[in-house]
């Protein structure tokens, strides 16, 4: 029934609606990026967006079918969105070579010991919760 | 002018060929489309010549896009909110021993080689998303340029390591491994979740914001007492 009521929809008005969910998202990212400017916050804009859409949801009580098509190649596609970001690299060559010891010391055995303590806590508190 | 076109397009490029090869190589980790994409860029820049803030202007369009794509994660989490608050207890403990280990490890060991309290306050936020990692870095008094390299690093290196520590521990609940390369290895550990586990996707996202507020909070008060 809704999937026959959704096809009948007017191009025009779902269009509509993809274009109300996109700006959400970027209305979203526009205001965790001001309060996080006025309270100097330790958090970046889109941690608070990203809360505040999940609060959005949980009022609205569903996921409406606009915003899963415009998330969904967001989602799929993170890694696109990095890239740019990541290439910064470039740039502290000097920087990184001139602390190069302790950077890769922390970063291989901090990474380990984080990985291996989160992943062995939840496994033990999972396991005693469901024996 | 045609850079701000060709940059873009470019990446685009690099991360198609990225993708394929990741796909042709079985997922192999090492053909992480973020590592070998980013490689393509870096050299494209060298090879043209090109000074990456230059190409960072040129693509700044999909660089803010990432805003909104961390955003996006609320709809899986949504979507595993009941699962989630169920296991309220048992994530929340690995969250708080995950995201001090990430932090004070981090201090402990910077602080056993002598590094400079600027270098060691840089690092220490690098198991959060980048934003947060270097806006921490730089309230903390540390750099947030070396801050975001230890990110990126930190992502990197968490996707590679998780699966053969985890297999060594003999942990094989793909709740954990997922909730594990969320908390350490965020966006990055995201993204490679979503592309071999994506029924795990929310298991992840939730680690990486929660880690990204905890990051933030655990840095900024352990430099009030240092």
């Amino acid at each position: 029934m809704k999937a026959a009521s959704r096809a009948q929809a007017p191009g025009g008005l779902r269009l509509l609606k993809l274009f109300a969910a996109a700006a959400l998202l970027g209305a979203l990212q526009w205001l965790g990026d001001t309060i996080v400017e006025h309270t100097g916050w330790p958090v970046s804009g889109s941690v608070l967006g990203l809360l505040m859409l999940l609060a959005l949801l949980c009022l609205r009580g569903g996921v409406p079918d606009s915003l899963e098509t415009v998330t969904a190649p967001l989602l799929r596609h993170l890694m696109l969105l990095l890239i740019p970001s990541v290439a910064a690299v470039s740039l502290y060559v000097g920087l990184l070579s001139r602390h190069a010891g302790v950077f890769i010391l922390t970063a291989v055995v901090a990474t380990l010991l984080t990985v291996g303590v989160t992943a062995w806590t939840l496994q033990r508190l999972l396991r005693r919760r469901q024996p | 002018m045609i850079a701000t076109l060709a940059w873009p397009l470019c990446t685009l490029a690099a991360y198609a060929l990225a993708v394929g090869l990741y796909r042709r190589s079985g997922h192999h980790l090492l053909c992480l489309p973020v590592l070998t994409g980013t490689a393509l860029v870096v050299a494209l820049l060298l090879l043209s010549g090109t000074d990456y803030p230059v190409y960072a202007q040129a693509t700044q369009a999909l660089r803010w896009l990432a805003g909104p794509a961390v955003i996006a994660l609320a709809v899986p989490l949504y979507r595993q909110a009941a699962l989630l608050r169920r296991l309220a207890l048992p994530l929340l403990g690995a969250l708080l021993a995950g995201g001090l280990t990430a932090v004070l490890a981090t201090l402990g060991l910077a602080w056993a080689v002598g590094a400079p309290r600027e270098v060691a306050l840089s690092l220490a936020p690098k198991s959060a998303t980048m934003p947060i990692a270097m806006a921490a870095a730089e309230r903390a008094g540390g750099v947030p340029a070396l801050a975001a390299m230890a990110v990126v690093a930190t992502g990197v290196l968490g996707t590679l390591l998780c699966a053969p520590l985890l297999r060594r521990l003999r942990i094989e609940d793909e709740r954990v491994s997922a909730f594990t390369l969320g908390l350490a290895a965020h966006a990055i550990g995201v993204a490679r979740v979503l592309q071999t586990r994506p029924e795990t996707v929310a298991f992840a996202a939730l680690a990486m914001s929660l880690n990204g507020v905890a990051t933030a909070v655990v840095v900024a008060v352990v430099t009030r007492w240092l």
